[in-house]
C-alpha cells in the first residue's frame, strides 16, 4: 500500500504539464483506471501533505502521473529527478466500472489525465491486469460481443496548447474529438456541447467523465437527458487520503457525505447532481 | 535494552506513541499501512449518541506547516461503532481508547453509561471539538465551570480512567486543568486544534461554512508545547501531549515537558510510518543517552540527561 518507487522519469509535457513514471509492479498488478496515488512531495520537511494524482497510465510495471505544477508541492515534484524514489500509498480509491459498448469519454483541462489509462482498458482489457470494477467477473478472455465496440474520447481545453493527451489517446484506439474556447483546434465551444452534438448523432451506453465541476454537471445533465449512465470522478483537498479523517467528502443528492478518497474519486453522475 | 513503557492514571502503554482522535477514523483506514500492533494507544474518532453527517465541505485547507479543518464530528453514531468498529481494534495489541462527544453534558453522561461494560481501556471526552458546536453553545474546556460539570458527570458513570482533551483557545488553560483535575480527570490530553480561518478572495467569504476551523500540524508546535508546559506546572495529572508532532525529536520536547505519552495526528496523514520511526527514534535516543527508561524524561526539563 506505502511504496518507495523508482522515478523513471519527469518531463514536462505541454501547457504546464509534467509527466512522472515510476517503476512498481506491485502497484502495476492492482491499480483500476480512476484510482490515484497518495504522493510525497517533500522529504526532507515533515510538515507537507501528500498531493493526491490521478493514474494517468498503467504500462509492463510502470506507472505514469500527470500533473499541473500550481503551486509549491507539485514545483517540487517537478524537481524530481530519474532514480530518486517517490513515496507513494495507493492505489486508492474507487475507480471507473467498465461497462458498455459505445463508451464516451469526456475530459476538460486537467481531468483528462485520469482518462488515458480508462481508454486503453476498455479498448484493450487484456492488457492491464485488473480487468476494472463491474466488468465481466473471474478474469479470463473477455467474450466477444461483451467487448466494447467504440470508445469516442471528448476532450476540451481554453486552447489547442491546453488539450491534452491527443495523440495517447488516438494511439490507443480512440476516436478523438477535441472542442477548444476560442476553436484554435477542433470544435469551438465547450467539451459539454460537443458531447451534446456528439450523442446526438451517435450511439453511446456509457459516459466516463473528468474534468471541473462546472463540465461533470453539465455532463450529467446531458446523460440525464439522453439517459445514459454515466460516471464522474471528483476531486476533493485531501488529507489522509485512505478513509480515515472523513476531509474529502462530496455531497450527495439524498444529502449523505461519502469520502472522494474512498466511495470515490468515481460516482455515479446520478448520486451528485 | 531500553524500556518504553508508560502508565496513564492506570493505563498501562507498551510506548507512549498514541493515534490521534479524528485522524485514525476507527483503526481499520490504516490497517494496512502500519502495524497497529506496534502502537502504544489508538484513540478513536469522537463518537456521540447519534450518528452525525458532519460538516458540509470544504472541510480542508492546506496551510503553511499546517492544515486547518472542519470535519464537524462526523461519526457513526455509538451503537454501530460498538456492533462494527470496536470489535475491529480489540483484534489487536495496542490500548484502545474510545472518545466521546456531546452537545450537553447530559449526553457525554449518557454515552460514558452505554460504554460503562464494553470492552476498551480508557475513555477519551472530546469538550473541545471547535467545529461541531450546537448554536449558542460555548465549547466546554473554555469554561472551567462547564468543563467541570462534564467530567464529573462522566466519571459517575465510568469504570475507566477518564482523559480530559483540553482546548488551547483560552487565555488560562492551567485553570481549566485544575477544573478538570479537581472534577476527577484522571488524566489529560492536550492540545486539540487552535481556532483558524481561511478566506476565499474571490467569492470574499470565509472558506469554511462555520468561518472558524481548527489548525494542527508543525505550525502549531511551539504553541501547543507551552501549553503543556504550563499544565505541567498546574497539575499533578498524567499528560498526554500533541500539536504538531512528527519526530521522535518533537515527542521528546512534549515528554521533557511533561508529557507521559505522546499523540501523532497530522503527521499520519504525511507519512503512516511517522509513529514507529517515532518509536524507533524514542529507543535511539534512551540508548545513547544510557537512560533506561522513558518514565524518568516526562518533566525532566532543567535536568541534564549525562
Amino acid at each position: 500500500m506505502q511504496h518507495k518507487c523508482e522515478i523513471i522519469s519527469n518531463t514536462g509535457v505541454c501547457g504546464g504539464f509534467h509527466k512522472l513514471e515510476i517503476a512498481s509492479y506491485a502497484i502495476a498488478e492492482t491499480a483500476k483506471p480512476g484510482q490515484f496515488l497518495h504522493v510525497r512531495v517533500d522529504e526532507d520537511n515533515d510538515a507537507m501533505l501528500r498531493r493526491p494524482l490521478s493514474i494517468h497510465d498503467s504500462e509492463g510495471g510502470r506507472i505514469s502521473l500527470l500533473y499541473k505544477v500550481l503551486g509549491g508541492g507539485t514545483k517540487m515534484l517537478a524537481g524530481k529527478m530519474p532514480g530518486e524514489k517517490l513515496d507513494v500509498i495507493g492505489p486508492l480509491g474507487r475507480g471507473f466500472s467498465l461497462a458498455g459498448k459505445n463508451a464516451v469519454i469526456v475530459g476538460g483541462g486537467t481531468g483528462v489525465a485520469s482518462l488515458l489509462f480508462l481508454a486503453r482498458s476498455l479498448i484493450n482489457p487484456e492488457s492491464s491486469p485488473a480487468k476494472g470494477e463491474g466488468r465481466v467477473g473471474g478474469g479470463g478472455r473477455i467474450p466477444d460481443n461483451e467487448k466494447v465496440a467504440s470508445v469516442t474520447a471528448l476532450i476540451g481545453g481554453k486552447t489547442r496548447k491546453k488539450v491534452l493527451c491527443e495523440a495517447e489517446l488516438i494511439k490507443a484506439g480512440c476516436i478523438v474529438k477535441t472542442a477548444t474556447d476560442n476553436g484554435s483546434l477542433g470544435f469551438k465551444g465547450l467539451v459539454t456541447d460537443l458531447l451534446k452534438e456528439h450523442l446526438s448523432e451517435n450511439p453511446a451506453d456509457m459516459i466516463y467523465a473528468c474534468g471541473p465541476m462546472p463540465m461533470l454537471e453539465k455532463t450529467a445533465g446531458l446523460a440525464r437527458r439522453f439517459k445514459i449512465p454515466c460516471q464522474v470522478s471528483l476531486e476533493e483537498h485531501m488529507a489522509c487520503g485512505v478513509g480515515a479523517c472523513m476531509g474529502c467528502v462530496t455531497k450527495t443528492r439524498s444529502g449523505d457525505y461519502p469520502r472522494v478518497c474512498k466511495e470515490g474519486p468515481v460516482f455515479d453522475a446520478g448520486e451528485i447532481w | 535494552m531500553v524500556d518504553l513503557r508508560v502508565n496513564i492514571a492506570g493505563l498501562k502503554l507498551k510506548n507512549p506513541v498514541t493515534m490521534a482522535s479524528g485522524t485514525f477514523g476507527y483503526g481499520e483506514e490504516y490497517s494496512g499501512l502500519v502495524d497497529l500492533n506496534r502502537l502504544g494507544a489508538v484513540v478513536t474518532k469522537s463518537i456521540t449518541l447519534k450518528p452525525r453527517a458532519g460538516n458540509p465541505p470544504p472541510r480542508l485547507r492546506e496551510t503553511s506547516s499546517g492544515l486547518l479543518n472542519s470535519i464537524g464530528l462526523q461519526n457513526v453514531g455509538v451503537e454501530t461503532f460498538l456492533e462494527e468498529k470496536l470489535p475491529y481494534l480489540n483484534r489487536f495489541d495496542t490500548r484502545v481508547i474510545v472518545s466521546i462527544a456531546g452537545e450537553t453534558s447530559k449526553e457525554y453522561s449518557e454515552l460514558a453509561g452505554i460504554l460503562k461494560n464494553e470492552k476498551f481501556d480508557a475513555l477519551e471526552v472530546n469538550i473541545s471539538c471547535p467545529n461541531a458546536q450546537a448554536a449558542g453553545r460555548r465549547v466546554f474546556a473554555q469554561d472551567p465551570s462547564a468543563a467541570s460539570e462534564v467530567i464529573r458527570k462522566v466519571k459517575r458513570k465510568s469504570s475507566k480512567p477518564v482523559i480530559a482533551k483540553l482546548s488551547p483557545n483560552v487565555t488560562d488553560i492551567a485553570g481549566i486543568a485544575k477544573a478538570c483535575e479537581k472534577a476527577g480527570a484522571d488524566a489529560l490530553a492536550l492540545v486539540n486544534t487552535f481556532n483558524g480561518m481561511a478566506v476565499d478572495i474571490y467569492r470574499r467569504a470565509p472558506v469554511f461554512k462555520n468561518t472558524v476551523a481548527g489548525l494542527c500540524g508543525p505550525a502549531i508546535k511551539p504553541l501547543a508545547l507551552y501549553k503543556v508546559f504550563e499544565v505541567r506546572k498546574a497539575v499533578s495529572l498524567p499528560i498526554i501531549g500533541m500539536g504538531g508532532i512528527t519526530s521522535a525529536a518533537d515527542a521528546l520536547e512534549f515528554i521533557i515537558c511533561g508529557a507521559t505519552a505522546i499523540s501523532v495526528g497530522y503527521g499520519n496523514f504525511v507519512d503512516p510510518q511517522i509513529p514507529l520511526k517515532i518509536i524507533r527514534g524514542l529507543e535511539e535516543y534512551l540508548s545513547k543517552n544510557k537512560i533506561s527508561s522513558l518514565k524518568k524524561l516526562t518533566g525532566s526539563l532543567g535536568c541534564r540527561t549525562n
